[in-house]
């Protein structure tokens, strides 16, 4: 990180009297502060509520037969889970992050847009409203898992409309946030603050924010494409009418696989944060950090149909997809083997935020290398809609984002909130999150390996024992956020006042504001050399 | 310089600033609104394998010109 040659001037005013109280201020607000409050606490409710459904897919799933869902229930349910996780908690708490991170990381007042920003928020209520609404259709939600494959997805209910329209919302705010932190990095950098001086967190945000602007609008056409289909007698994706299925699943993961590094690369930003902080020294290698993340978001454009393995590609097509995938793995080692040479010789210190970051290191290896494994078409073609995948893909959101989100919360936490946080609890929630999260998820890859199908409510009985242990571990993982909430709440209520940098090897600009960070800063830019 | 010029110079680069905010918002807007189009004509066209993948190259064109012509600022 660079270094600042003269004292920040204007660290602003921090004059409450000029905004809103109570339920106003948060309707209103354009402060990118509230907005990133506004975002975090939205994604943390998203999060209960996916976690609800997955707990109730688990609890049907702890033994063989049909106990408390109906199959078309439980496919609802494993939709809306995937749904309501994916665009109601880990996107908007990577935006989140951005809305409080990138104006301070990179000395601007605020958002390019302040009033877009607000929009952009205030668009994901209705749109995650008309999702879990959708349960209670006629017909219930959409059944469909979260790719909405067609020719389920033109047949099915009203269920469906109400996600394709909350999927327009979501994805109308994610493009307007995405402009909003394009333009932000782009024009509103603090003088001598060059791209290759800002922090990797801003420069995975940057990278993040392109992918959305280019695969959003593909989405959004895939799924109008979807509703015309459904509504007004045209005939995309279907075949009856001389339409293609097939160009429906190529679209869908056009969208999709980029969308999964949409997911991670905010995540790799806050560990690039995290893991030099704790280890007191400058993060390793970090150009190639930035051409790594530039890497791997190109490469996501170059392997959407490695999830098609199994629908029928010519020879070709399958080796340059398998190869091409297999290719991600350089740059997301480049990443790996950079934040371990930042921790050789480091003087490591083991505060919450940096145990966050070392259990990423190594789940999200781990996910990763299974991913690796599902590269291989012919070992793919086995493994293709069974619990290896949801292993491998759990690996990588839940022990890959999430963790690194965890980790994020507890680094920024005092200068967000002014608040040490108990390390005691975080750390309780470190270990029980952990292992919980292991106790779910390790034993899904036994089960895919015998060949127990995704999606389905029952299953042969050899599969009873691996799938108890998943849910007695499903259901510890949730109790154990009930510790996360109560750490951060009881920090924002009762924690210690946090000194202005309350880890030593913090060196970005954020942390040269007092805490709590002031209601508006850096009015006056800094001067960064 | 005059007591009068310098909050003048500040609105000036206060009006500089929002224009090229609108510029750039502007700009990726209309890629978005080019994607959104793109994947309906894609459909429409005899091949929609040749113009997904010309979107695709002109994604990663878009990135390397919008990101290099940035970097030296």
């Amino acid at each position: 990180m660079s270094s600042i040659t003269q004292p920040i001037g204007g660290h602003g005013h921090d004059d409450h009297a000029h905004h809103p109280t109570g339920i106003m201020r948060w309707v209103t607000t354009t402060n990118h502060k509230d907005i990133g409050t506004l975002y975090l606490w939205f994604s943390f409710t998203m999060f209960i509520v996916g976690g609800i459904m997955a707990l109730t897919i688990r609890a049907e799933l702890f033994e063989p037969g049909m106990q408390i869902l109906a199959p078309e229930r439980f496919n609802q349910m494993t939709t809306l889970h995937g749904l309501i996780m994916i665009f109601g908690a880990l996107m908007p708490g990577a935006v989140g992050f951005a809305n409080w991170m990138i104006p301070m990381q990179i000395g601007a007042p605020d958002m390019a847009f302040a009033r877009m920003n607000n929009w952009s928020f205030w668009l994901l209520p209705p749109a995650a409203i008309l999702l879990v609404l959708s349960l209670f259709v006629p017909g219930g939600a959409a059944e469909t898992g979260w790719t909405l494959y067609p020719p389920l997805s033109v047949q099915s209910g009203m269920g469906m409309d109400l996600t394709i329209f909350a999927i327009h919302i979501m994805g109308a705010s994610s493009i307007m946030g995405s402009i909003n932190i394009i333009t932000t990095i782009l024009n509103l950098r603090a003088p001598g603050m060059t791209l290759m001086k800002m922090p990797v967190f801003c420069w995975a945000w940057l990278i993040t924010a392109y992918l959305l602007i280019a695969v959003m609008p593909v989405l959004a056409g895939a799924v109008t494409m979807l509703l015309t289909d459904r509504h007004f007698g045209t005939s995309f994706f279907n075949a009856a009418g001389g339409g293609d299925p097939v160009l429906f699943q190529h679209v869908f993961w056009f969208f999709g696989h980029p969308e999964v590094y949409i997911i991670i690369l905010p995540a790799f930003g806050i560990i690039s944060e995290v893991i030099p902080a704790f280890s007191r020294k400058p993060v390793f290698g970090y150009a190639s950090m930035v051409y790594a993340l530039s890497a791997i978001a190109i490469l996501s454009f170059l392997v959407w149909a490695h999830h098609m393995f199994t629908t029928g590609l010519p020879a070709a097509g399958i080796l340059f997809y398998m190869y091409a995938t297999m290719l991600i793995a350089v740059p997301t080692g480049v990443k790996v083997f950079n934040w371990l040479a930042t921790m050789w010789k480091g003087s490591i210190s083991l505060e919450a935020p940096m145990m966050f970051a070392l259990g990423f290191l190594f789940l999200f290896t781990t996910g990763g290398f299974t991913g690796l494994i599902l590269a291989i078409q012919p070992v793919d073609v086995q493994f293709q809609d069974t619990y290896y995948v949801v292993a491998h893909f759990h690996y990588v959101m839940v022990a890959g984002t999430l963790f690194a989100f965890f980790a994020g919360i507890y680094y920024w936490l005092p200068k967000w909130s002014g608040k040490m946080y108990n390390e005691k609890v975080a750390q309780w929630h470190f270990w029980l999150s952990f292992i919980s999260f292991n106790v779910t998820f390790f034993p899904m890859h036994f089960l895919g390996l015998a060949g127990m199908p995704r999606r389905v409510p029952d299953y042969a009985q050899q599969f009873t024992d691996w799938n108890q242990v998943a849910t007695i571990g499903a259901f510890g993982f949730g109790l154990s956020q009930l510790v996360f909430l109560y750490a951060v709440v009881s920090a924002i209520r009762s924690g210690k006042p946090a000194p202005a940098k309350p880890w030593d090897g913090a060196t970005s600009l954020e942390w040269t504001l007092p805490s709590p960070a002031p209601y508006h800063s850096f009015e006056t830019p800094p001067v960064v050399k | 310089m005059s007591a009068e010029s310098l909050p003048q110079r500040h609105q000036d680069r206060d009006a500089q600033l929002r224009a090229a905010n609108r510029r750039t918002g502007l700009g990726l807007a209309a890629i978005s609104l080019v994607f959104f189009v793109g994947f309906f004509a894609s459909r429409m066209l005899s091949n929609p394998d040749v113009s997904i993948a010309v979107i695709g190259v002109a994604v990663l064109l878009y990135l390397a010109v919008a990101i290099g012509r940035h970097f030296r600022k």
